[in-house]
């Protein structure tokens, strides 16, 4: 009996006014291939993002960061965050 | 109410079930529960490092609601600014600022030498997710005051908060 882990990221979505991307990474636990058990986790990845935060993503996500992210979009979104009423 | 109309595709994967009527309104589109572990940063600069085996929140999604529980040790921090707790989906924007969230939270010191510092006349403070935002953060009513929210001048490095959040996404 093998029992394996991996660790995917399974879905990826592009969300709302600010094109926030959100990324769920799948653990995948197989026995011998067949998948026993899945389970989730969740990040948000927001237009704001550093240059530097961005470049640990994973390569889709940078992909896809790059083609929604655009200076209009930052721009909106900063402008966003400052008008905040709280 | 009673359970009047159930609709669904699929096998072992039932998609957008119908409940009620057959409106988007009635109609249960997701369901998830996994873990994230935030990342906590400063809204100038900076981040929390998180540790103690306590650097994950839970979260179920069902529908368009996120609830999000769990306990965070801060171990060590480099924030400054208004302190920014990363959520498990980007909330929503709807009209006027019904999807704004308060939710329940502590926040307390390890015990250590530090302590939480709250603002002057801190009469609570609580989780609060504001619209089209990837983060919440902790926001504190005053007495005879105008609000404030929680910095890197308030918690810190031994610092621990525990928080239940339910929130809408878009």
């Amino acid at each position: 009996m093998a029992l394996t882990e991996e660790t995917i990221q399974d879905k990826i979505e592009v969300v709302g006014e600010f094109k926030h991307v959100q990324v769920r990474t799948a653990t995948v636990i197989k026995r011998d291939g067949t998948e026993i058990s899945r389970s989730f986790s969740r990040h948000v990845v927001a237009p704001n993002i550093s240059a530097d935060d961005l470049a640990n993503e994973s390569t889709e996500v940078q992909a896809i960061c790059n083609a929604v992210h655009t200076e209009a979009i930052k721009t909106a979104y900063a402008t966003h965050l400052e008008n905040q009423e709280v | 109410m009673a359970l009047t109309q159930i609709t669904g595709s699929g096998i072992g994967q039932v998609t957008n079930i119908k409940i009620g009527g057959s409106g988007s309104a009635n109609t249960l589109d997701d369901y998830e529960e996994g873990s994230y572990e935030p990342v906590i940063t400063g809204g100038t600069s900076g981040s929390m490092t998180t540790g103690d085996s306590a650097t994950y929140l839970k979260y179920t999604k069902i529908g368009n609601v996120v609830h999000v529980q769990g306990q965070i040790h801060i171990t060590a921090s480099t924030a400054v600014g208004t302190i920014l707790v990363s959520l498990p989906f980007a909330s929503g924007d709807t009209s006027g600022l019904a999807e704004r969230s308060a939710g329940g939270g502590v926040i307390f010191d390890s015990g250590g030498s530090g302590g939480v510092t709250f603002p002057t006349n801190t009469v609570d403070c609580c989780p609060y997710v504001t619209s089209s935002t990837s983060a919440f953060q902790f926001r504190v009513s005053k007495s005879n005051e105008g609000a404030a929210s929680l910095s890197n001048t308030h918690i810190g490095a031994d610092d621990r908060f525990a928080v239940s959040i339910t929130y809408q996404t878009s």
